[in-house]
């Protein structure tokens, strides 16, 4: 099987330069049947690469420690669930799984559009992707094999750091491929669209499920890796604005501005260098981000060590960069539009507007990742940008966008008048003051905190005003009951309200946010069995201490009591884990999770006369941070659910 | 084996990717297709003035412009829309035109 692997992704790297060649021979002799070829190779490039995945799976699950990767991730003990997905758990599983799903797009690509006729742009579109292909398995087959043998075979592998033996860490890093890798697609689109001058809108609209649904992946792979940091590393927050968690949040930014002005351009026809622009932009950032996980080039959870990686993905993304670049000014003429803007007050502003604090967080939150290298550089030193930089600049930016958040849908294409933006801003801006002033009441005093949860009611004020309005309006006309109304307006104008959606579930995560890092309560003791600590409205009881085995680990636990009020509401186990082949123990999180907060307990440490160290903290509404991700994706399918075709009378 | 399994697949690969270019010769630019693309990016234009007219009709139903900009806005769709039409139309005439022609 290691032959066959290894053999496999060679022949997918010889498809993917074979299908370069026929692409650029077809364009050079005008002729469709090299493009045919082309394209046929690129799904050959699937075939392979799909094998070369399945023998990497295979020697996975059937323990080959004789594979370097193989022995560096997994062992014996290790459960078969995370033996299956250990598969991405280093640097060289994790590009094979790159190219193996972008492998998989390109053939689903070439699939979809079976029935449309091959244009000017099809080899250009295929080229862009088979280039990428071509770019992953170089580094696979010559720089960093997965395949590699260690010459012995060692009676277990070192096994998978115990970290990632958490089910968020299955599905993390995975979604957060498929987003990186779903954008290229729009991206070779771009390109296409670009060199054969069909710089028209059709290219957004061809791409706008890719675009959509790449959005969708990143914002689980980010939510997924939040959660897992939460529940798995112990310091009892969800960000730190560690370097690989930037990397996957600046092409989110970037790329919901881009699905923002997408919409500006399919329906006034303007901003096409700008789209352009922020397409380039997000692909390179989502390569930028494979990059900075896999090159060791700066301080990460994630780090998985400097490899001599990051030359190769350095020219690739200069090469992406300046090619993008000069694409984009040889175009310009093409994609310069007339007109612009009509108005400040109109829907299109504000789109652009969020646009600017959008980019404005992105280059911020990218200047913060990459000042080690810029500080190293210049002084010669490593200096670090903590959570304070990028709290203190991103924090007033969210501010703004929220407010953007809430202004955007009351504001009519084109322009808006003053008397219409009196009436429309009215109800939201009463129901925000009100909730301020209820705020203040019941004792929020934190600015930070005043605003933000101010600017939440402001959103969701407009965002339930625009749906009653909007159901209100059909009842007027179709005589149906609310709920029918309501349902109707949901399902037919779900491109909009899937908008609406994700914009509540911003709103929820704003909340959590807030709630959770405003009013957080943290204490720390020691105690012997039958002792108690008290936090905020809890008291946490040290009830008993058990020690079992369980799969590869031996777990030491320590059953505490949770009391509110005298009553005992619970049981929470904080337990130290030991794993086989690992090295130092881990905390496992104890979580008490409501909707109104979260008991959050670790057990830094276990003394040898039977007492417990315990760290607790009180987060409260960090749970709306999770619901509001899922209302966040729930939204983002609900807009890209196809609408039934019409079917045309013969 | 596991070199005479990956040799058959290369080989079966190589075979299915080199069959187009025994086909007939097809150039990749046909003077349909580019009309086909024209008429296409002009369907799709039509249908977004279209749309852009539900979509004002909309806002003026939930109070969001006023019945001047509704009107305004509601003629240059509809203007553009009958453009784009027009346009469609021209290039169909000419797509039967050269059918007939050729």
């Amino acid at each position: 099987m290691v032959t066959f692997g290894n053999l496999s992704q060679f022949g997918a790297l010889a498809f993917s330069l074979l299908a370069m060649v026929l692409l650029v021979t077809g364009v050079v002799r005008n002729d469709l049947r090299w493009v045919r070829a082309g394209k046929r190779s690129l799904v050959g490039v699937a075939v392979l690469a799909t094998g070369a995945s399945v023998a990497l799976g295979y020697l996975f699950l059937t323990d080959a420690f004789q594979v370097e990767y193989v022995a560096s991730y997994s062992d014996r003990a290790l459960p078969v669930f995370y033996k299956a997905t250990a598969f991405w758990a280093g640097q060289k599983g994790s590009l094979l799984f790159w190219a193996w799903v972008l492998s998989l797009f390109s053939a689903l690509v070439i699939h979809n559009n079976r029935r449309e006729p091959d244009t000017r742009a099809t080899p250009y579109v295929y080229l862009v992707l088979a280039g990428t292909l071509a770019f992953f398995l170089f580094l696979l087959c010559a720089v960093t094999n997965p395949f590699e043998t260690l010459g012995f075979v060692p009676r277990d592998g070192q096994g998978l750091n115990p970290m990632l033996q958490n089910p968020g860490m299955v599905f993390h890093p995975p979604t957060l491929f498929l987003g990186y890798i779903g954008f290229t697609i729009p991206f070779a689109y771009a390109v296409a669209a670009m060199v054969t001058g069909s710089t028209d809108a059709s290219w957004i609209r061809k791409t706008r499920a890719w675009n959509v649904l790449s959005w969708i992946f990143l914002t689980v792979g980010i939510i997924l890796g939040g959660q897992w940091a939460y529940v798995e590393l112990g310091w009892g927050g969800y960000w730190a604005w560690d370097p690989v968690e930037n990397a996957s949040f600046i092409p989110w930014l970037t790329s919901t501005a881009f699905i923002h002005t997408a919409i500006i351009q399919e329906r006034r026809g303007i901003m096409k260098v700008w789209n352009m622009s922020l397409i380039l932009l997000t692909f390179v950032l989502c390569i930028f981000g494979t990059y900075l996980v896999r090159s060791g080039v700066l301080q990460s959870v994630h780090d998985f060590g400097a490899t001599g990686l990051g030359g190769y993905f350095l020219v690739f993304i200069a090469v992406t960069l300046l090619g993008g670049i000069y694409l984009i000014a040889e175009s310009y003429g093409e994609l310069k539009t007339p007109g612009a803007l009509e108005s400040y007050l109109s829907r299109e502003s504000t789109f652009l507007f969020n646009n600017v604090i959008l980019l404005a967080l992105a280059f911020a939150t990218f200047f913060g990742t990459v000042f080690p290298l810029i500080s190293e550089a210049v002084t010669g030193n490593k200096v670090t940008v903590g959570p304070p930089f990028f709290n203190m600049v991103n924090t007033p930016l969210f501010l703004v966008l929220l407010l953007i958040t809430g202004v955007c849908p009351l504001i009519g294409w084109r322009k808006a008048s003053p008397a219409n933006l009196r009436r429309n801003f009215l109800r939201p801006a009463v129901a925000a003051l009100v909730a301020g002033g209820a705020l203040v009441a019941l004792g929020v005093r934190e600015p930070y905190a005043l605003v933000a949860f101010t600017l939440a009611g402001f959103v969701a004020a407009t965002i339930v005003q625009e749906f009653v309005t909007a159901v209100g309006s059909r009842r007027k006309l179709t005589g149906e009951s609310s709920l029918i109304a309501g349902f109707r307006v949901l399902w037919r104008m779900r491109r909009r309200y899937g908008g609406h959606l994700v914009h509540l579930g911003l709103v929820l995560i704003v909340v959590g946010i807030t709630g959770s890092s405003a009013y957080k309560l943290e204490t720390q003791a020691t105690l012997a069995r039958g002792e108690a600590l008290h936090i905020g409205r809890y008291e946490l009881k040290y009830e008993d201490f058990k020690t079992y085995q369980k799969f590869n680990r031996t777990v030491y636990a320590a059953v505490l009591g949770v009391y509110n009020g005298g009553e005992r509401i619970g049981q929470l186990d904080a337990e130290r884990r030991y794993y086989v082949n690992a090295r130092q123990p881990t905390t496992e999180v104890a979580l008490r999770s409501t909707l109104v907060e979260d008991l959050y307990v670790t057990m830094p440490g276990i003394g040898r006369t039977g007492e417990i160290t315990l760290k607790v903290a009180v987060n409260p509404l960090l749970i709306w941070i999770w619901i509001g991700g899922g209302v966040m994706v729930l939204g983002g399918v609900l807009a890209i659910i196809p609408s039934r075709k019409k079917r045309r009378a013969p | 084996m596991a070199v005479a399994v990956f040799c058959a697949l290369m080989l079966g690969l190589l075979v299915l990717t080199a069959a187009p270019l025994f086909g007939p010769r097809e150039a990749l630019v046909a003077a349909d297709d580019a009309r086909r693309q024209r008429l296409e990016a002009m369907e799709q234009e039509k249908k977004g003035y279209l749309k852009a007219i539900k979509d004002v009709e909309f806002e003026r139903a939930t109070g969001k412009i006023s019945e001047e900009d509704f009107q305004e806005l509601r003629e240059f769709y509809a203007l553009k829309a009958a453009e784009a039409m027009d346009a469609l139309e021209r290039l169909e005439q000419e797509a039967r035109g050269g059918r007939r022609r050729g």
